[in-house]
């Protein structure tokens, strides 16, 4: 199996996984950056598509809006 | 972010997943990376709600059923940070997915094309009502309901989408 190189990775800098069948042995989640050979979905007959971000940096920025938003409703600061 | 292929899919949710989590406070957020490709799927290939098929609200409650049965979220909220929500983590984070994923969408209809230009926004009291009733919805079981749901919720914001 060829080495995967590490630039060729996204580190999801704040999840993590088992790393083995050891209970509490985590390693940090990464992916390869590309798929290279998976085709789209077929969407033609759809009635409608969701959000396509326009990158990961897309992504991520929605998602620190969202927990914001989460943080004003749900954030006890009496404590 | 979801329902463009495989791969792309997978990302988008972790890259939402891990600066959610971060943003509210969670540290190492413990995940099953192939349960959340099999809840991708599932989700993508669900019959009338499949993404070749469906409106954006069927296809979303197809994965927020999934992820809710599949719970790819092993690690659980720190209650102590938050006040009056349960500890459902994995419907929370299904309804996050869900709710982004509807701010932007397309609805095609016979008249043209629409966006969903505002995102839902929920009060405290609703998003804990929705977040307990969403937590035991499967695949099986009321994914219908999660459909028309989020379809409401996107018209009380987004009114003149509609489909007519």
């Amino acid at each position: 199996m060829a080495k995967q190189k590490e630039n060729d990775l996204i580190v999801f800098d704040n999840l993590v996984q088992a790393a083995s069948d050891i209970a509490g042995d985590n390693q940090p989640v990464r992916a390869r950056k590309e798929a290279g050979k998976e085709s789209r979905y077929a969407q033609e007959n759809a009635s409608g598509e969701p959000y396509r971000p326009k990158d990961l940096s897309d992504v991520k920025t929605r998602a620190i809006m969202a927990g914001e938003r989460f943080n004003v409703l749900f954030t006890d600061t009496s404590k | 972010m979801i329902f463009i292929d495989p791969h792309t899919d997978l990302l988008n949710v972790l890259q939402f997943i891990n600066d959610f989590s971060k943003t509210i406070g969670i540290k190492n957020l413990n995940v099953d990376t192939q349960t959340i490709s099999g809840i991708i799927n599932g989700a993508v290939f669900d019959g009338d709600y499949s993404s070749s098929e469906a409106s954006p609200f069927k296809k979303l409650a197809a994965f927020v059923a999934y992820f809710v049965a599949q719970k790819p979220i092993v690690s659980p909220l720190p209650l102590e940070k938050f006040k009056n929500i349960a500890n459902h983590q994995n419907a929370i984070f299904a309804l996050e997915i869900a709710i982004d994923s509807l701010h932007g969408a397309k609805i095609h209809r016979g008249d043209g094309d629409f966006i969903l230009e505002n995102r839902i926004e929920l009060s405290d009291h609703s998003y804990i009502d929705i977040i307990d009733a969403i937590s035991y919805v499967t695949p099986q079981d009321g994914k219908k309901l999660v459909a028309v749901l989020l379809e409401q919720m996107c018209y009380r914001r987004n009114a003149a989408c509609e489909y007519v």
